[in-house]
């Protein structure tokens, strides 16, 4: 029996809101944002509707599956639909009945449906909504004002949407620290309403919590802060949230302070480059041997909020590790940091930090530039001042010498010519030279 | 030549270590090196550090220098020997390559294992059929041995 076609799209009374944010018979998990409505008879079935809700263009607007299910609400049960909600989603929706129709009679689970209608509205929805009646002039010019009492010289830049800040923080040490805020659509709306008391009449959005997610060159990021928009409790939300932002990173100036004194004085081999973020560092200790720090950024200059590992051969490696073992217990200075700790303890400096950055590999070298065989590595080679044999494929150079020995150790030499012949060391293209020896 | 190119190379480490990877001769004899690995951090060897043994040919760098894990780790391309499957250091050798190269590739075997072409096949099974269970035991042997 063929599944009776019932997709059809009708307009969602304007007034009606969801009844109830619950999830019904475990169709949904408590994530999803269905909402379960009562049973209205529509479309003459016994029936449950789980509505989506999506933005487009800034208005939120709803869009409900009616079903009418045979054996309760899993997946494939399912056995009616209908899609209806906004005009405008329903005409965007329109394409997809179809789809949606075939998905619901096959294996997909109602709620990956609905899952993937809230993406899909969320899709076709500009994501910083520039609706007429919103423009963010009302939300600069709080914003701005509210800049005042923190120095307009913070901002640092901002979206068209004013909803993401990047803003300077300052830590007790004067350090700057540029921070990204984002803002929730709450705080943005909630600051709106407060602009317009009249809109939307009643003043409900005053005890609404709002959010604002905080991050940077930070090793730990700040849970997102909320805020109540209350105007007894925050009068310049965006004052509160980078108040919040001040003290996230004053709690971090020892960090700060540690990774400066690291940088500045020490050879950090990896991460190449400087940052506050990383916890783990390897330092330079002699050309053979490296240390592997890795920091607790909420304790940075205790012993115990240190790790230590060598990295090197056994030999070159073993009086250091001998010397970190039997002293860093009793000798670590908590006032001193951890570089310094390291260096009383190792008796060694590290290695001075690298200045000439950029380039990298086998070739660097500190003289003008020679050209080194792609096989000893090295420029001059008895008798040959540099190499002379040339790849046609690669343009890689080799000394004669070298390729030679490379080449033979394949059979195929050409007895006629005394050509050997083999694949190239750098790109395996064929490659030849004179057999001398 | 052989020792001269060791000699190179060995400098070129020091100036330019290859990442998560550190490596040096063990004495005074320059054909016999260790080299350390740290397991890589989006693999289950994460925060193991793994030893490995070098011995170069004495007609290095034409032949593939012979390495081997002294650490146990559980990889279907390494063996309880330490013995690994790599090609570059079988057929695939090729003298333009470094310790440094060949140290990069054994850490990103350890990323991304290769087990259509095991030396374990019981891992490799594994690692085909139950990738949660084997990245767990791969984690369990971390830190009963690299940690």
């Amino acid at each position: 029996m063929s599944v009776e076609r019932c997709l059809f799209l009708s307009r969602l009374p304007p007034s009606e809101s969801p009844v109830a944010a619950v999830s019904p018979r475990g169709a949904l998990n408590g994530q999803a944002r269905g909402t379960k409505r009562a049973a209205d008879g529509e479309g003459g079935c016994r029936s449950e509707d789980f509505c989506v809700h999506g933005m487009l263009e800034g208005r939120e607007l709803e869009v409900c599956l009616h079903l009418r299910a045979a054996d309760g609400m899993r997946g494939g049960g399912v056995r009616c639909v209908g899609v209806y909600g906004d005009e405008r989603l329903a005409d965007i929706l329109k394409d997809r009945e179809e789809d949606l129709e075939q998905r619901l009679r096959g294996r997909d689970g109602l709620d990956n449906i609905l899952h993937e209608l809230e993406s899909t509205l969320d899709r076709i929805s500009p994501p910083n909504p520039p609706a007429p009646e919103r423009s963010p002039v009302l939300l600069m010019s709080r914003i701005l004002s509210d800049l005042e009492s923190l120095g307009q010289h913070r901002l640092v830049s901002v979206t068209p949407g004013w909803d993401k800040l990047q803003v300077l923080v300052e830590d007790s040490s004067g350090r700057s620290h540029e921070l990204r805020v984002q803002y929730s659509p709450q705080f943005i709306q909630a600051i709106e309403e407060e602009q317009q008391p009249s809109a939307g009449g009643v003043s409900r959005t005053w005890t609404r919590a709002i959010a604002a997610e905080i991050s940077g060159d930070l090793p730990i990021l700040p849970n997102p802060i909320t805020v109540t928009a209350k105007p007894d409790v925050c009068v310049h939300p965006l004052a509160c949230v980078y108040r919040h932002a001040v003290g996230f990173v004053d709690g971090l100036s020892g960090w700060f302070d540690v990774c400066d004194d690291i940088h500045r004085h020490a050879r950090v081999i990896e991460p190449k480059k400087a940052s506050y973020a990383p916890l783990r560092r390897r330092l330079g200790l002699t050309s053979e041997v490296s240390l592997m720090l890795t920091l607790d950024p909420r304790n940075p200059k205790s012993v115990n909020g240190q790790h230590v590992g060598f990295m090197g051969s056994e030999a070159a490696r073993k009086p250091f590790e001998r010397a970190y073992e039997s002293a860093h217990r009793d000798r670590w200075d908590p006032q001193i940091g951890p570089r310094r700790n390291l260096e009383a303890i190792l008796q060694h400096h590290f290695m001075p930090p690298d200045t000439h950055t950029g380039e990298q590999g086998m070739d660097v070298s500190d003289g003008p530039k020679e050209v080194t065989c792609g096989i000893c590595y090295g420029s001059q080679l008895e008798g040959e001042a540099q190499p002379s044999a040339v790849c046609r494929s690669c343009g890689g150079a080799f000394h004669h010498k070298c390729l030679e020995e490379w080449l033979n150790s394949f059979v195929n030499v050409d007895a006629i010519d005394g050509r050997l012949e083999g694949p190239c060391p750098v790109c395996e293209q064929p490659v030849t030279c004179l057999a001398r020896s | 030549m052989a020792l001269k190119r060791i000699n190179k190379e060995l400098q070129d480490l020091g100036k330019d270590p290859p990442a998560n990877c550190s490596a040096g001769p063990i004495g005074d004899d320059m054909f016999h090196w260790q080299a350390t690995i740290m397991g890589p951090s989006d693999s289950p060897y994460a925060g193991g550090v793994y030893f490995l043994n070098i011995t170069f040919p004495s007609d290095y760098p034409f032949k593939p220098p012979k390495v081997n894990f002294t650490t146990r780790i559980y990889h279907c391309n390494i063996n309880s020997n330490g013995s690994i499957c790599l090609d570059i250091l079988k057929d695939q050798w090729s003298p333009a390559l470094t310790i440094s190269k060949v140290l990069l590739s054994i850490s990103s075997l350890l990323t991304d294992a290769n087990p259509d072409d095991p030396l374990v096949p019981e891992i490799a099974h594994l690692y085909k059929t139950d990738r949660t269970r084997h990245d767990a035991v791969a984690r369990e042997w971390t830190q009963k041995y690299a940690m």
